[in-house]
């Protein structure tokens, strides 16, 4: 896989997620990231593999959509964002609050162990292949064809 | 009623409010509609993608509180000196984006409106309803 060394799951590698599955699959991703310019490359990455997208410009605001009962089917979360909580205490709130939820870590800065936050991280600067590779893994294969059907 | 020149050429419509489930519902009910969105959480972040060589957009739709900086009535004025070919909607409320939002899909790229923007509204008011609940307002 081109540019594999710069996805890891806790182990190393690339991981398969419990929740991957036809449910999960259909169902939006949760990008956070409080670069604008970013946030957009991202989204539109994602959706043109075929996954539908909610655009979230900090924590606080995943969170929201978290609370407001929004089904997800992953959350990929910057690391360093402004506000009372950064994308590692988003992480490991995700964790608490929504288990098996995955969460992948997009950041130049991601932490030696990432287990108690993520399933997977990438190191920026990551290309489109990449992110939608790692979304993927975690959500199963049959999400974008889900999603673009639906959508 | 707005009233607006449709671009054919795939410029974008932005969205600009700073409530989150507001603003993707809005976004999302306009790229079923077949426009290209971009989404702007605050003052500051629509002004970074208006002042980019490569903004595309032809309307702003913006939230009348939008927080940052400045509110829409701000960036409608910033917008005006700065790109005065844009055509800014300020929405009062979410109701008023909603319709906004429907007005322009009556009009958008897609012959058939996806669902009415009724529907819009109501997923808005019962998101931010769970949220309230969710944090014990």
């Amino acid at each position: 896989m081109p540019g594999a060394d710069s996805i890891m799951g806790k182990n190393g590698s690339v991981v398969s997620c419990a929740v991957a599955g036809a449910d999960a699959a259909s169902l939006p991703v949760l990008l956070v990231e409080d670069e604008i310019f970013i946030r957009i490359a991202n989204a539109e990455w994602l959706r043109d593999a075929g996954y539908a997208v909610i655009e979230a410009a900090n924590a606080q605001e995943a969170l929201d959509v978290l609370a407001s009962g929004g089904r997800v089917a992953l959350v990929a979360t910057d690391i360093t964002m402004p506000g009372q909580v950064d994308g590692l205490g988003l992480a490991a709130s995700v964790r608490s609050t929504h288990p098996g939820l995955p969460v992948v870590l997009l950041s130049a800065h991601v932490p030696d162990d990432i287990a108690p936050y993520a399933d997977a991280a990438l190191r920026k600067p990551y290309s489109p292949y990449e992110l939608t590779a790692v979304v993927a893994s975690l959500i199963g294969e049959a999400g974008a064809k889900v999603a673009e059907q639906a959508g | 009623m707005v009233e607006t020149d449709r671009p054919d050429d795939g410029r974008s419509i932005m969205v600009a409010d700073s409530d989150v489930l507001v603003r993707h519902a809005i976004a999302d009910y306009l790229r079923h509609c077949g426009y290209p969105v971009v989404e702007a959480a605050s003052f500051e972040e629509a002004i970074e993608v208006a002042e980019a060589a490569e903004f595309n957009t032809w309307l702003v739709l913006c939230d009348a509180q939008l927080r940052g900086g400045g509110n829409g009535f701000a960036l409608r004025a910033r917008l005006a000196e700065l790109r005065p070919e844009v055509t800014v909607i300020l929405a009062g409320n979410f109701d008023a984006a909603a319709k906004a939002a429907g007005e322009l899909c009556e009009d958008g790229p897609h012959v058939a409106r996806p669902y009415d923007s009724s529907v819009v509204i109501d997923r808005i008011r019962r998101a931010r309803a769970a949220r309230q609940r969710d944090q014990g307002g």
